[in-house]
């Protein structure tokens, strides 16, 4: 996507992208997409569909309660009697 | 390959060029596939020299064999775990990475040169740090705590190996992420995917812990840095070296499901019970680090207990979850075949002679049984008194990553030199024997270690007899013939190993190329007529009824109900302390 | 298929068969039952590890470990020359763990309880209590302290279970048992 200027192939998009754009703003329902509209995906499928969410959520975890409290706990030691 | 559509897709600048695999109908970019090949094949070789390494620690312990010097044999040892419990491991860990992103997903592959300078910076890291043990003035062991110090070329292979693995991650999120935008797939993303999206994310954790710790231990060594807290290494050092084992329980499986799918055309029993299972191993799995430290001065019983209990136990609800779904969907696909007598024909007519089929199955038998149930009962807290830096310790670990996931890399290999390298497995009668003797011989290693360490065999210990110490202790004679059982065991599992390097690097360099004619026995023996049948879609899930599944899991959850228990009656024999 | 995206858009709201809840329902209550046995023996049983630990130089843990043997040495083990310490019952008894010996060797009475001091002059060593089978790790830096009380008479070794050097298997230590009003 980035060499989006230099792709004779989507050429196009600019003037499809207005024309979607000018549908959305005229407020028209279409009777089509009312009769159907796409099913709510589940929360829980959304969080699994979401690689980077599951990343940060897989770094942060371990990260918080195993190492941060860990070396917490390590900095508190005491001096011995 | 004349037969073999070869297709270009094009993308602005980008080009990328594809084949269509004859058997499974999937896009297969050949850059990706060129990684793969590299990596796999990077991995063998590292496991070939790692066996050899285990092999001679074996002997050594050994009583009646002793075949290394002690200086030698800690040298080795440190080499063994190097080579086999890193390298082997996360080279074919990223050949995983490529296949369940680019390959399964029928996409181009992300960046492919910085996946090569990946591959290459691990395979110069790789090199460095076993230049630095063989050298000798880095015989430091794998885990090199502090204050023992090595040479600063080890820790920087390491290091160079780390960063090079972690770029292999990004280049998977990557071709996620193009798959996603080029809409090569619909909906969510395959199972297989998914458990290897688990393993690239503990992956990233794993590494970055490991840079974390071993870049102020590399300045420490060359002299920057004056003093490394011993606990505080210890602490992070094993976010590392233990998370990247948990890696290797995500990536392995994931196979079990991308072989039982292949090979009796599995399908998993719930999408949303399998998944939910591997968000468990991606939220808690990681927290079992702490295993390492049950027994450490200055970390509180509450940081403890949390986290070796991975969050209540819920990473381990994950894997007993897979243990069940991988067979039960087995079982339903089995049955759908017309396996349907009694509780278990099923499986006594499952695909035993084909290497793939059998390798997975021993997996996931021997990883839930020996692996699983002693990771738990070693990772109690206070069972671990009973257990910690005694030869339990490899014992349990060779059940995780020997029977288990070097067991299901080498079955998922006899799919992945058909399916990539496009050759016949040569000599398929050896092949078949192949999984069972390796499996068997580490399923000894396994229980005759954790044998001898309930005894309070000490790990990484030259002498049993303790020969030359002023105070030497003499354990029970049952501990030498345990060490000779070891020893036996593992000159069999070296044999099954040998096998394997042997029948891969031969299939691929003069195996029978494999083009649509011959892809159905290429993959080995299956239950369905033809390949072609067992990977495409059939029927809904429905109401699944599987005795089988359920006989296995309330025999293994009987054993590990009983493992668990008996273990706390020994421990209350202990001296008493607080 | 596992190799294929699930087949409806919208799985999470499948339903799922009743012997895979059923066994997810035993894998979680087990898990907590697993879980809260750690809790429990921290409040019910005998054997839990120490949370007493403090910061301590390396040189200065040699010299208590050493005044303390002076003080109650009651022999030298055999022909080593290694002293023997005989602590009070209920008190303070040290060992020191480096490359390659654990010192002094002990003796305890059977059924008495001793706070045992464990810490490191150089490296990480492991305590190894054999035949027993108690496992500690020992820092250099960190003092430890163990209440320990024998169960049983005997001879018991030490043996060092943390790799610490090409002379780690010729690390050994003692621990002598007796009878209350014995030994000496």
């Amino acid at each position: 996507m980035i060499y989006i200027k230099d792709s004779p192939a989507l050429a196009g998009t600019k003037s499809q992208f207005v024309i979607a754009w000018e549908g959305f703003m005229a407020q028209d329902p279409q009777p089509e997409t009312a009769v159907a509209p796409p099913e709510r995906i589940p929360f829980m499928q959304r969080l699994l569909d979401n690689p980077f969410l599951l990343l940060f959520l897989g770094v942060v975890i371990p990260t918080v309660i195993y190492i941060l409290w860990g070396v917490m706990e390590i900095t508190q030691i005491p001096l011995a009697k | 390959m004349s037969s073999v559509a070869i297709e270009s897709r094009t993308l602005g600048a980008i080009a990328a060029k594809f084949r269509t695999c004859p058997a499974t109908g999937l896009k297969v970019d050949l850059a990706a596939q060129a990684l793969i090949k590299a990596n796999a094949v990077a991995a063998v070789v590292f496991l070939a020299i790692g066996g050899i390494f285990g092999l001679m620690v074996a002997l050594t312990r050994w009583p009646a064999v002793h075949l290394l010097s002690s200086d030698m044999f800690y040298l080795v040892l440190t080499a063994h775990g190097l080579d086999v419990l890193l390298l082997w491991i996360i080279f074919f860990e990223m050949a995983v990475l490529y296949f369940a992103s680019a390959v399964i997903l029928s996409s181009r592959i992300a960046a492919p040169r910085w996946a090569w300078v990946g591959f290459i910076l691990m395979v110069i890291g790789g090199l460095m740090t076993n230049v630095a043990v063989l050298q000798g003035e880095s015989t430091v062991m794998f885990t090199s705590y502090p204050p023992l110090k090595a040479q600063p070329h080890f820790y920087l292979g390491l290091i160079l190996f780390a960063v090079g693995a972690l770029i292999g991650c990004c280049v998977f999120f990557g071709t996620l992420v193009i798959a996603k935008e080029e809409r090569t797939y619909e909906g969510s993303i395959p199972l297989v995917t998914f458990g290897a999206l688990t393993a690239a994310i503990i992956a990233v954790f794993t590494i970055a812990s490991g840079a974390i710790i071993l870049i102020p231990t590399f300045l420490w060594s060359v002299g920057y840095i004056s003093n490394i807290d011993t606990l505080t290494y210890k602490l992070v050092w094993w976010a590392m070296g233990h998370s990247s084992q948990q890696i290797n329980v995500s990536a392995h499986v994931s196979i079990w499901y991308l072989i039982a799918a292949v090979t009796v055309g599995a399908k998993p029993l719930s999408e949303k019970v399998s998944r939910t299972a591997f968000l468990m191993y991606i939220l808690f799995l990681q927290l079992a680090s702490a295993h390492h430290l049950l027994v450490e001065p200055g970390l509180s019983s509450e940081w403890k207990i949390v986290n070796t209990s991975y969050m209540m136990y819920l990473a381990v609800m994950g894997s007993m979850i897979h243990g069940m779904t991988v067979p039960g969907s087995i079982e339903a696909a089995q049955r759908k075949s017309g396996f349907t007598r009694g509780a278990f024909e099923w499986l006594r007519k499952a695909p035993w002679g084909n290497p793939a089929f059998a390798g997975m199955f021993l997996s996931l038998v021997m990883f839930g049984f020996i692996g699983g149930i002693s990771g738990v009962v070693l990772g109690t807290e206070q069972l671990n008194i009973m257990m910690h830096n005694t030869l339990y310790v490899p014992g349990h670990f060779h059940g995780t990553v020997v029977t288990g996931t070097t067991l299901a890399f080498m079955a998922v290999t006899y799919l992945v030199v058909p399916l990539i390298f496009q050759r016949e497995i040569i000599w398929p009668k050896l092949a078949r024997i192949q999984p069972y003797l390796f499996g068997i011989g580490a399923a000894g290693i396994s229980m005759f270690m954790m044998g001898a360490g309930t005894l309070g065999v000490a790990r990484r210990h030259w002498d049993l007899a303790m020969t030359d110490a002023a105070l030497p202790y003499g354990y029970p004679p049952i501990a030498s013939l345990m060490l000779g059982l070891n020893g036996l065991s593992a000159i069999m599992a070296a044999t099954g190993g040998a096998l394997y390097v042997v029948i891969v690097v031969a299939s691929i360099l003069f195996g029978k190329k494999v083009d649509e004619t011959n892809i159905g026995t290429a993959l080995g023996p299956m239950p369905q007529r033809v390949v072609r049948d067992a990977v495409t879609k059939y029927g809904n899930a429905g109401s699944w009824h599987l005795p089988g599944t359920y006989v296995l899991v309330t025999v293994f959850f009987g054993a590990f109900v009983l493992y668990y228990f008996v273990n706390w009656k020994y421990l209350s024999e202990l001296w008493p302390m607080q | 298929m596992a190799i294929h995206s699930p087949e409806s858009r919208i799985w999470w709201n499948e339903p799922v068969a009743r012997g895979e809840l059923v066994w997810v329902a035993i894998a979680f209550v087990w898990g907590l039952i697993m879980f809260f046995m750690m809790i429990y023996w921290h409040i019910y049983g005998k054997q839990n590890l120490s949370a007493v630990v403090g910061r301590v130089d390396p040189e200065v843990y040699v010299g208590k470990v050493e005044a303390f043997t002076e003080k109650y040495k009651v022999r030298e083990e055999g022909e080593t020359g290694i002293p023997v310490a005989k602590p009070e019952a209920g008190g303070d008894a040290y060992m020191v763990a480096r490359t390659f010996e654990w010192w002094p060797v002990l003796e305890l009475e059977k059924g008495k309880s001793y706070k045992l001091h464990l810490s490191s002059a150089d490296l990480q060593h492991g305590f190894s209590l054999q035949p027993t089978n108690i496992n500690i790790q020992v820092h250099p830096g960190l003092e430890h302290v163990v209440t320990v009380t024998p169960n049983e008479s005997g001879t018991f070794g030490v043996v060092c279970n943390e790799y610490c050097g090409l002379g780690h298997h010729v690390m050994g230590g003692r621990i002598y048992v007796v009878e209350p009003g014995q030994g000496g």
